[in-house]
């Protein structure tokens, strides 16, 4: 394929190719040869938008299939990568689908059940560019800057020695792979899972709408007749008294979806205590 | 050292003890360094002890602070870093809120310091992210006395609360 080839194929919204990355490495060693920086970095480009694109496409199939933490880690990758891509090339009229990824990527995340993350603490030093592999200190280093692209490669800052301290549990670390599975407790992708069965494509739309709220059971006609010492009209299998009677005035969150398909809407609602 | 933040402004005036003089006869100054930064205007302090480490460390991302600073400043303030190459660590916390630093400024060049730090605000961080949260400290001294002002929430409105700080305490 040439450029203009790989070009259109990743306007698409399929991605079917495993190939594509091998195939502009290709191109960027022949750009870079030939002296040709600027088609280079086109050619990253092109890269960093295969990897944005293919790892939202991948998200979404697992999200399909019920494999939500991978989901979740393909997520976190999609964002990473188009934060590489923002500062050199504009997509703010939607170039290759980004500024939908952009946009929904975190719509998406909103849904997954994982509030609290691991986040380490360490302490980093001595430091190399990636580019020319020359030390980077404080105030002596290359003329590289982190982030700017040469030779159809980002640099980067490579740490050669970290010193642990510690783990943190947080809400919103810079980025959300290390998820607590705690032994003998699931977590409850319902919403995700209700939404993705009526999704046909990663890049249908919906909207979602988040609000708090208490939770009072008698506002739910199942549980008029509800008696203490009966099972639970929510299905829980457990006694009333010891289930929705006990979380009465809990707070919730309520999750409304709407999704957009091409000819009608079809809506959604969920609570969470 | 904090991971996150949910305020959306909190500014803080303390007095402190610390100035020019003294951040530069710490320990880990060797006499070469001492005599590079005794000039300084603008100077990026480490903190230490943080979380059980004793030597001196900048935050996350200061080496790239410090270069948007030299790569700015056309010789109109003089600005340094308290450390060398040997010494210089950053700690990580991976977190969301981006701590900037403690930065020593000399009330002479302070409206300089502010504008040259929103800069880099505006550039490097709220281009990527228009809810970005910050927290620094500027500790600025006026004839060898200083006050910390601390700044934490979120990075658009830095450069406006600060002035009116400023403006207020003329």
């Amino acid at each position: 394929m040439n450029l203009i080839e790989i070009d259109n194929y990743l306007r698409k919204k399929e991605l079917d190719k495993d190939n594509i990355l091998e195939i502009l490495a290709e191109h960027k060693k022949r750009a870079v040869q030939n002296n040709q920086e600027d088609l280079a970095k086109d050619i990253w480009c092109l890269e960093q938008v295969y990897k944005v694109k293919k790892n939202f496409i991948q998200a979404f199939k697992n999200m399909k299939k019920q494999n939500f933490y991978e989901a979740w880690i393909l997520l976190d990758r999609s964002d990473i990568e188009l934060s590489f891509l923002r500062k050199h090339f504009d997509f703010s009229n939607n170039e290759y689908h980004l500024s939908f990824i952009e946009e929904y990527i975190p719509k998406y995340q909103k849904l997954f059940p994982y509030k609290l993350f691991f986040s380490r603490e360490a302490i980093e030093s001595d430091f190399t560019c990636s580019i020319c592999q020359k030390p980077m200190g404080i105030r002596n280093h290359c003329e590289h800057i982190v982030g700017e692209i040469y030779n159809g490669e980002m640099c980067c800052r490579v740490v050669n020695k970290i010193e642990f301290l510690g783990f943190a549990i947080v809400k919103n670390p810079f980025d959300k792979y290390c998820v607590p599975m705690i032994q003998g407790i699931e977590y409850n992708y319902e919403i995700l899972n209700n939404l993705v069965s009526v999704l046909d494509s990663p890049f249908d739309e919906w909207d979602l709408e988040v609000s708090e709220g208490i939770w009072h059971y008698k506002n739910f006609k199942q549980f008029k007749d509800a008696k203490r010492n009966k099972p639970c009209p929510c299905g829980s299998g457990i006694k009333f008294k010891k289930c929705c009677y006990k979380k009465n005035g809990r707070k919730i969150t309520h999750y409304n979806i709407i999704v957009k398909k091409s000819n009608k809407l079809v809506k959604m609602k969920f609570s969470i205590q | 050292m904090k991971h996150e933040t949910n305020v959306n402004k909190m500014i803080k005036i303390s007095a402190t003890d610390l100035n020019f003089e003294k951040a530069l006869n710490k320990s880990y100054i060797s006499n070469t360094l001492k005599e590079q930064l005794k000039n300084s205007q603008m100077l990026i302090l480490p903190y230490e002890n943080v979380k059980g480490y004793t030597g001196p460390v900048f935050p996350e991302g200061t080496m790239d602070f410090f270069r948007y600073l030299e790569s700015i400043n056309n010789k109109e303030i003089k600005i340094d870093i308290c450390a060398d190459d040997d010494i210089y660590k950053e700690l990580i916390l991976h977190s969301d809120l981006v701590n900037i630093g403690l930065i020593l400024v000399n009330e002479v060049v302070l409206p300089i310091a502010v504008n040259f730090i929103w800069y880099y605000i505006e550039n490097n961080l709220l281009n990527k992210n228009k809810e970005q949260k910050v927290k620094l400290e500027i500790i600025v001294e006026k004839n060898g006395e200083s006050k910390k002002i601390s700044y934490e929430g979120d990075a658009i409105v830095f450069k406006e609360t600060i002035n009116e700080i400023i403006k207020a305490s003329e």
